[in-house]
């Protein structure tokens, strides 16, 4: 369920392709984002233990500093917290934004 | 079908069926019993002032809030849940207050649903209890007729409440300002003085184990908040006759509404669920220590917007150990001075997680394997 969606039709299956799935509309997630209620079941899901509700918060201010602090990078992108989460909040998405985010901030000099 | 027509979004590209506007409108299914049971024990009275409560709730939420904000249930929720622990006698205009206030300075002036620190519906009765402390603390007797309006239910706002009503004094006033002690039974199907929703602590309890078997409920903080009071006051009971017995203090007052429906509140406390433990160890410590040595006779309340004061802190204290660590690492940054074995050091877990990368200390990243793919 973590591949990539398609906007174009014409796009080819290559070497790479593992799989083509077709959700019908009513399949796919809605629209609808809620704010987040702390309920805790990302944390609850999160197969590295990682808590996505604060990493979450950090990565809509972008305060990507700190979600290394919280392990972002020990996140694999699995999905399980965006899958599980009622509000609807793509987090995976906003955790590949801060991988990236991080990556444009050089690391400090050695000690 | 034209390429114009997909839908495109981030993956993954399902999801659970669960939403938040679903567990919400669940937890208010879930008090419809409880409801119910308090028009059954005080009559139209009751209802009128749940009404009032959750009407001062929604209008302050539609007012002030978020646009749609109403449909996610959560104002709905604060509003009866403030209804709910109100005397059935309660003047109308100060229980519409008092849902305006919990609302507007519980929750919309922190930022919405799921940004504020303090259970709003116990906002809202904390100003109560501070404003009209003569008012909420007036117990019309259960039963009568139904449609018997008690109390001062229309007095006109700012206006002196005259009380005639038959009162009934609450168990815990009746414990600890006159040393009566209520059967279990009238405290366990509400035939008792108190507000409106917190008598029948059977039907709170069905509530609670129905939003727990749909998932809309952790059970940690409630179990916790239980068990520290039946332990905490078991053991006193023990040691002085004279204090009250666990299963009183359990089914009696507050605590029950507090347990199931405040302190599950997930937007104020700790998100770990080991931070629900100690979230509820400390809520029932707390309530225990006010029942007996404080100077009210019912301490639920304080007792959690206390400790939703320390959610942040626990939050803290409790964060899931990241599994390529162990438990007590996770704090890198804060290792320079606590003495803590750096990175190099710990060569067994580095093997597995990255067996070249060297350790940097000033990084503060714990960082990925060669070829993670990132």
């Amino acid at each position: 369920m973590m591949g990539m969606s398609q906007a174009n039709l014409e796009a080819p299956v290559i070497k790479g392709t593992t799989g083509v799935v077709v959700l019908a509309r009513h399949e796919t997630r809605g629209a609808a984002v809620y704010p987040c209620i702390h309920c805790g079941r990302c944390l609850d899901a999160c197969p590295v233990f990682l808590n996505p509700s604060l990493l979450g918060d950090f990565a809509r201010v972008q305060r990507y500093p700190e979600m290394a602090d919280h392990h972002l990078a020990d996140c694999m992108l699995c999905g399980a917290c965006s899958y599980v989460c009622p509000s609807n909040i793509p987090l995976s998405q906003l955790f590949q934004a801060g991988k990236a985010g991080l990556r444009r901030i050089p690391p400090p000099a050695a000690a | 079908m034209s390429a114009d027509q997909l839908v495109v979004t981030a993956s993954p590209h399902i999801k659970a069926a669960d939403t938040t506007p679903r567990i919400m409108w669940h937890v208010v299914v879930s008090l419809v019993p409880v409801i119910v049971a308090s028009a059954w024990l005080f009559g139209i009275s009751a209802l009128l002032v749940i009404a009032a409560a959750t009407l001062g709730a929604l209008l302050t939420e539609q007012l002030a809030g978020r646009p749609g904000a109403l449909r996610d249930g959560s104002a709905t929720i604060t509003g009866l849940l403030l209804g709910l622990c109100l005397p059935s006698g309660f003047p109308l205009w100060m229980a519409f207050l008092g849902g305006a206030f919990g609302i507007g300075f519980g929750k919309t002036v922190w930022g919405g649903l799921g940004q504020n620190a303090f259970n709003p519906a116990l906002v809202g009765r904390a100003f109560l209890q501070a404003a009209f402390p003569v008012a909420i603390t007036t117990w019309p007797k259960p039963g009568g007729s139904f449609w018997t309006l008690g109390g001062d239910l229309f007095a006109l706002p700012f206006l002196h409440p005259v009380t005639d009503a038959v009162t009934a004094a609450t168990p815990l006033g009746l414990w600890k300002f006159e040393k009566q002690v209520t059967p279990l039974g009238d405290l366990v199907f509400g035939t008792t003085g108190g507000s409106v929703g917190e008598t029948a602590a059977l039907l709170i309890l069905l509530g609670g184990v129905y939003l727990a078997f749909m998932g809309c409920l952790n059970w940690r903080a409630p179990v916790a908040i239980v068990l520290t009071v039946g332990v905490f006051s078991g053991v006193m009971h023990a040691l002085d006759a004279g204090k009250p017995d666990a299963l009183f203090m359990i089914f009696s007052g507050g605590l029950m509404l507090g347990a199931v429906y405040m302190a599950t509140d997930m937007v104020t406390v700790p998100v770990t669920n080991p931070g629900r433990w100690i979230f509820g160890i400390g809520v029932g410590l707390l309530v225990v220590v006010i029942r007996v040595w404080g100077g009210l006779p019912e301490g639920v309340m304080y007792a959690i917007l206390l400790m939703n004061a320390t959610t942040p802190f626990i939050n803290r204290a409790t964060q899931p150990a990241c599994s390529a660590h162990p438990r007590g690492s996770r704090h890198e940054r804060s290792s320079g001075g606590s003495g803590r074995a750096p990175w190099s050091e710990r060569a067994s877990i580095r093997s597995i997680v990255a067996p070249s990368a060297d350790s940097r200390p000033g990084r503060r990243l714990c960082r990925p394997a060669a070829g993670h793919g990132l």
